[in-house]
């Protein structure tokens, strides 16, 4: 299994006050597969995904990406962890309004051991005439294929999205799915993909549904569609 | 709803401790300073007034050859003129040092008795303070003076006797070794004539104008000349015992005030940033504010009460320090060499409104300006942060020779030019305080260290009148004249000596003199430095005594350190001073002059004497000194960390957004605060030229009220400090900054970042 999570809890607070958050959760993703976490606010999605990033500490369990575990107490590690394997794509796009669309992307192709040809990857996202603007002259759709490029220069194995068709349109939505698809594709990303959004579920291989800190459904999708054919 | 803005005012205040910590910091320490340094000197220039007034200060004394009947003199004199006869006689103690003893007064010249009493009995007598202090003397002490043995009856100051220089021409006064005192009738009546000088005390009747006092001054000459009787004359306005101490009250309070403005503007420019910072810190919430119905004025009340409030309590802070206890550190130096009453306090409305005023309008002006214009915005806009016109058309330029981390370093800087503009403009401004406070120190220094070597012979007598037995001056010594003229200098009237060269001079022979017509003059670099006048221009200088007006066409600048001078031929001046030929006052010798009859000297200069007064002057701006070193280094320092964390801050959600893709410290450091930190260290090398440039400008105006003048230099080691300090700092700073940016949780970078 390339992901692995064994009995996952996360508490925040302490005493009288403490909130769990995440109350155990088991879950195994194949490599190359594309996975949707669907749930409400507050179901504990954007916790998972911060455990899974390495950016927050957990309470108990465990966590393996390609049979390793993840030292969560251990900073350098994850630090390492953070850049060789992992790729962000977050709602609002988190790009630094200082740099050109091509210099976001660098950002992280400078840390990247193989980092993808910047050209190819800019002309694959439909970038290549825009890779002199800055952030703030690009449309919503334009950052975010500049987030996604960001995420993807330094060839993640796994790519973890947090709602990131949340700020977007109809059609602009279906644009970014049909590249994230492109890329597990093209690449052989492994894609966690936290969203409110039922319908995106149809385009992924495997569907967990987490409601108040558990997982009450974890299945294979029978029926995974193309994002084209998505609707909402 | 406004209660619920209010409960957010101290958590606000909490989390921008930092910011407004410093500031009141800064504020506190230099209103401390300023206002303790202008209320102290105020308040004993103040004091020096009531003096003046109630113990009846002279207008001028002259000393007469022997005691003249007071009808006779009455008569000669004139109505209009009210005198005392102020006899004294210089008695040599048992230390060896020396008492000037001078019998009671009446009418002018009161003493002020500042313990005890004046002498009862002709056993008693009362000491000026300084004198009694250098000799360890108590009231109820006994000194042995001449052959009696006296007890201290009290501890005086004298209204003539300021400074008891113990000659008038006299550099510096050393109370070890001279003091003045006042004895009963009964005891003067026993001292020895021959060793008595008899001097009175005058004052005017009536209030006169300058030229008035000028004109009557000079009947007062003649009349006692013509009669052949006058031995030694000296107006109030020369009477060095007493200006010395105006002069270096203006110059403390003067110093003080320019240090205080700038300081100011340094405040209204933090207060400016702050501001800012603070709006685009709390954009989006403005806009949630004035989307759900506040009304802007609520809006701008609540962001302007934690920065006025901040304010005030720190100026009131400041100022309290002040009046109670930093004052004493002004006055000290003050009370350590003059002979003045106790401070009275005095509040200068116009400078305190100014201390108080200022940057409360400063701070509520600057938030008005920024939070103002930009509160006109769509609600929507505020939330989304789309507060700055943004010219879209533009692309970026590439770079393309340029690797990533260069790019990278430039766009950051391009973007946040607006913040890298404010630090380098504090930068500037932080380290013109800095070089301020460090350069009064080395100015100081250096002409303590050069002004002896510019002195023109290792002596200089300066003469009453030419000696009868001339044979006794060496061969190798100049005769030349010597006079006091003055001239108008920013509302004042400055003394300007006037040296007229005779021709075969050895001394001053590199100063042309010779080929100069009667409209023609000379003037050394202090003058020229002091008065802004250069080469070609035209100056008046009036002689008081002779009422001499000139009018004089400046045709050279000479290197002259020795203070305010014209020179001139001795043949010119004496014409002016209406002397015969072949007259002088002033002897320039290499070698003592034995056997000059010192009836005839009116004081010896020398080296040494010379090298004395600038260290005690030095001596006297010393707490000032310290002061401003100390507050100018510490407000370099707060101001620095106040730039660089504000310009930390900005990038600080930038920071841990590149952690969380795996950014080291390392390469986040050289991403965001690499440049940063050179472009301090290179503002701080850079601008040093520029600060030392315009410190130099406002220079002459700080010493005022000075009668001499000297350069604001500062040496290669101020210069060095100034830039280990900046570079020490920004250093430290960033640490501590970085430390706080590593403790952002990236979960909470990522929140923020919509």
């Amino acid at each position: 299994m390339f992901v692995e999570v064994k009995n996952l809890k996360k508490d925040y607070g302490i005493g009288e006050n403490i909130v769990h958050v995440l109350k155990g959760l088991n879950f195994q993703l194949e490599k190359g597969e594309i996975c949707t976490v669907l749930g409400p606010s507050g179901a504990g999605k954007s916790t998972l995904l911060n455990l899974i990033g390495g950016i927050d500490t957990l309470t108990s369990g465990e966590i393996r990406i390609n049979g390793k575990k993840i030292e969560l107490d251990d900073k350098d590690g994850l630090l390492e962890y953070r850049r060789d394997h992992l790729g962000f794509v977050f709602q609002f796009y988190n790009l630094i309004p200082d740099l050109t669309v091509k210099e976001n992307i660098e950002v992280c192709g400078f840390l990247g051991k193989n980092s993808l040809d910047i050209q190819k990857l800019l002309k694959d996202l439909g970038l290549k005439e825009h890779q002199n603007k800055y952030p703030r002259q690009l449309s919503g759709g334009q950052q975010q294929r500049t987030s996604i490029g960001r995420a993807l220069i330094k060839a993640p194995t796994l790519l973890l999205c947090d709602e990131p068709t949340g700020a977007l349109d109809y059609d602009t939505s279906k644009e970014i799915l049909e590249l994230l698809e492109g890329v597990n594709r093209e690449y052989n990303t492994t894609i966690l993909i936290v969203t409110h959004n039922e319908a995106i579920s149809r385009m992924s291989d495997r569907i967990i549904h987490l409601k108040d800190g558990r997982i009450t459904k974890n299945e294979k999708n029978p029926s995974k569609m193309h994002a084209r054919d998505l609707a909402w | 709803m406004k209660n619920v803005l209010k409960k957010r005012l101290p958590r606000f205040l909490r989390k921008n401790i930092g910011i407004y910590g410093g500031i009141a910091l800064f504020i506190i320490l230099m209103t401390s300073l300023a206002a303790a340094y202008v209320i102290g000197n105020q308040g004993i220039r103040a004091a020096f007034n009531d003096v003046k007034e109630e113990n009846r200060l002279e207008d001028g004394f002259f000393a007469v050859a022997s005691p003249v009947d007071a009808a006779e003199l009455s008569d000669l004199l004139g109505p209009s003129l009210e005198f005392e006869y102020q006899p004294y006689v210089d008695i040599p103690s048992s230390d060896g040092s020396e008492v000037r003893a001078f019998k009671m007064r009446k009418s002018i010249d009161i003493p002020f008795v500042l313990e005890g009493s004046l002498p009862d009995s002709d056993t008693e007598i009362a000491l000026d303070r300084l004198y009694a202090e250098a000799h360890d003397l108590k009231l109820g002490d006994h000194l042995q003076v001449g052959t009696e043995n006296m007890e201290v009856s009290g501890i005086i100051g004298l209204p003539e006797y300021i400074v008891s220089f113990k000659e008038l021409g006299d550099l510096l006064a050393d109370r070890e070794v001279f003091g003045v005192s006042i004895v009963s009738d009964g005891f003067f009546a026993k001292l020895d004539e021959e060793k008595m000088t008899y001097q009175y005390a005058y004052k005017f009747k009536n209030d006169l104008s300058r030229e008035e006092i000028n004109q009557a001054n000079r009947d007062i000459i003649k009349k006692l000349g013509d009669k052949g009787i006058l031995t030694d004359f000296c107006a109030i306005g020369d009477n060095n015992r007493v200006n010395n101490l105006i002069s270096k009250l203006e110059l403390n309070i003067n110093m003080s005030t320019y240090f205080l403005v700038l300081s100011m503007v340094i405040v209204a420019f933090l207060f400016a940033l702050v501001s800012v910072h603070t709006f685009e810190d709390e954009c989006s919430f403005v806009g949630v504010l004035i989307a759900t119905g506040y009304k802007k004025k609520t809006i701008l009340r609540h962001y302007l009460t934690i920065p006025v409030l901040v304010t005030l309590i720190s100026t009131g802070i400041g100022l309290l320090l002040a009046l109670t206890f930093v004052y004493k550190v002004a006055t000290q130096s003050v009370y350590a060499y003059y002979v003045v009453p106790k401070m009275l306090y005095t509040i200068d409305p116009a400078r305190m409104a100014f201390m108080i005023g200022f940057p409360i309008l400063a701070v509520i002006l600057i938030n008005l300006i920024v939070f103002g214009r930009k509160l006109n915005l769509t609600p929507l806009r505020l939330i989304r942060r789309d507060t700055k016109k943004e010219k879209r058309a533009a692309n970026a330029h590439e770079m393309k020779k340029l690797g990533f981390l260069n790019r990278f370093r430039i766009r950051t800087v391009i973007r946040s030019k607006g913040q890298y503009i404010s630090l380098i403009i504090g930068v500037l401004l932080a380290g013109l305080l800095c070089m301020f406070g460090l350069g009064m120190r080395s100015s100081f220094d250096r002409y303590i260290d050069t002004l002896p070597d510019s002195a023109v012979a290792e002596y200089q007598y300066v003469l009453k009148s030419p000696l009868l037995n001339p044979t006794v001056i060496p061969a190798e010594a100049e005769k030349d004249t010597i006079s006091t003229y003055e001239t108008e200098y920013n509302g004042r009237m400055l003394p300007v000596n006037v040296l007229g060269i005779c021709s075969d001079s050895k001394y001053l022979q590199n100063i042309a003199v010779s080929g100069l017509s009667e409209n023609e003059i000379i003037i050394s670099d202090i003058m020229a430095a002091k008065l802004g006048v250069n080469k070609g221009d035209t100056i008046e200088i009036d002689n008081k005594l002779t009422l001499h007006k000139w009018n004089a066409k400046i045709v050279e600048v000479v290197d002259f350190e020795l203070g305010v001078y014209v020179f001139t031929s001795q043949k010119i001046l004496n014409s002016h001073l209406e002397k015969e030929e072949g007259y002088y006052n002033t002897v320039f010798s290499d070698s003592e002059i034995s056997g000059i009859d010192e009836r005839f000297v009116s004081t010896v200069v020398t080296k040494d004497k010379v090298a004395d007064s600038a260290k005690q002057m030095k001596t006297l701006m010393a707490s000032l000194i310290v002061m401003l070193t100390a507050v100018g280094i510490i407000c370099y320092v707060i101001v620095m960390f106040m730039l660089t964390k504000m310009v930390i801050d900005k990038n600080a959600l930038n920071i841990s957004l590149l952690k969380v893709f795996g950014y080291r410290n390392k390469e986040v450091n050289k991403l965001y605060l690499s440049q940063t930190q050179w472009i301090i260290i290179l503002s701080v090398i850079v601008f040093l030229p520029l600060q030392y440039f315009l410190i130099g400008k406002v220079w002459p105006g700080m010493l005022n009220s000075m009668s001499g003048f000297f350069y604001f230099r500062v040496t290669p080691l101020v210069m060095a400090i100034i830039v280990v300090l900046g570079t020490a700092t920004c250093l430290i700073t960033n640490m501590i900054h970085v430390k706080h940016v590593r403790k952002i949780d990236m979960t909470e970078a990522l929140k923020n970042r919509e």
